[in-house]
């Protein structure tokens, strides 16, 4: 975040407008199992009133995790109600911090959570879980 | 000769699009089998992807503790227990195979251990 900072006062010297509202931050917890996540979590949606769908995946079923033996945790979306952009991103467990990079790619670029569920992530990696996680998405009627 | 029976679905091979396949029309209700030679879900669960993936896991664990004192960790000497990694791995392609069972199980789709060819463009023997 601090690096953001001075990136926004560097172009704002240089004569540019930025500022530091609505920046996407995301972060990762170095305790073992780690715990990364992202934006809107299943608490703030239920206090903000904000209609979410949810999606949870425990880390037995991501295969990577079965070699490595790291297999309890899970990861966690939050995904728009009435349409596909991805709100939120929770994972604890092994490379949690990388996996919710992933996830905020797909977030900064507007992706639908669609793009990553029909994506092809190397196999066996922690990433690859968010395959099964995104085809857990409840369907929406408005989203068809 | 035996009677030919007939499926909506039969899938030579129950690697990973075959078994996905198999278990998918089956759940949306059609008659369906899969013909498997010997390694139930495949190369990926059974000798592949996983089982190396495993064994890589304790060699990193054994380089680990060979290299333990640059970490500042003072580990006795180390040995490889060549049979316990095996272990470690078997372990784990025995509950994937438990957990492909149960698919099969679920899902209502036939597994038959077997050798399959076409003897005609829609018989499979």
């Amino acid at each position: 975040v601090a690096f953001d900072d001075f990136r926004v006062v560097r172009d704002n010297l240089a004569g540019g407008h930025r500022t530091t509202r609505g920046r996407l931050v995301p972060y990762c917890m170095f305790t073992d199992p780690p715990l990364a996540h992202i934006r809107l979590s299943e608490n703030e949606a239920q206090r903000l009133g904000i209609p979410v769908q949810i999606a949870k995946l425990p880390m037995r079923a991501v295969l990577r995790s079965l070699p490595i033996s790291e297999t309890r945790g899970f990861m966690k979306v939050l995904v728009e109600a009435e349409g596909d952009r991805i709100l939120g991103f929770v994972m604890i467990r092994a490379e949690a911090g990388e996996v919710v990079a992933v996830v905020e790619t797909a977030m900064l670029a507007n992706l639908p959570f669609t793009g990553l569920r029909d994506a092809i992530i190397a196999h066996p990696t922690m990433a690859e879980g968010l395959i099964a996680l995104f085809a857990n998405v409840p369907p929406s009627e408005k989203r068809g | 000769m035996p009677q030919p029976e007939h499926l909506d679905f039969l899938v030579l091979g129950s690697g990973e699009a075959g078994k996905y396949l198999a278990w998918h029309m089956a759940r949306s209700g059609h008659r369906t089998a899969v013909v498997e030679r010997k390694l139930i879900g495949g190369s990926c669960p059974n000798t592949n992807c996983l089982p190396s993936k495993n064994e890589i896991w304790s060699a990193k664990v054994a380089d680990l503790m060979r290299h333990s004192s640059q970490f500042g960790i003072s580990a006795g000497p180390t040995r490889v227990d060549m049979a316990g990694v095996v272990r470690r791995k078997r372990d784990m392609v025995d509950g994937l195979i438990a957990t492909h069972l149960n698919h099969y199980k679920a899902s209502g789709a036939e597994l038959i251990m077997g050798t399959g060819r076409f003897i005609a463009p829609c018989g499979v023997r």
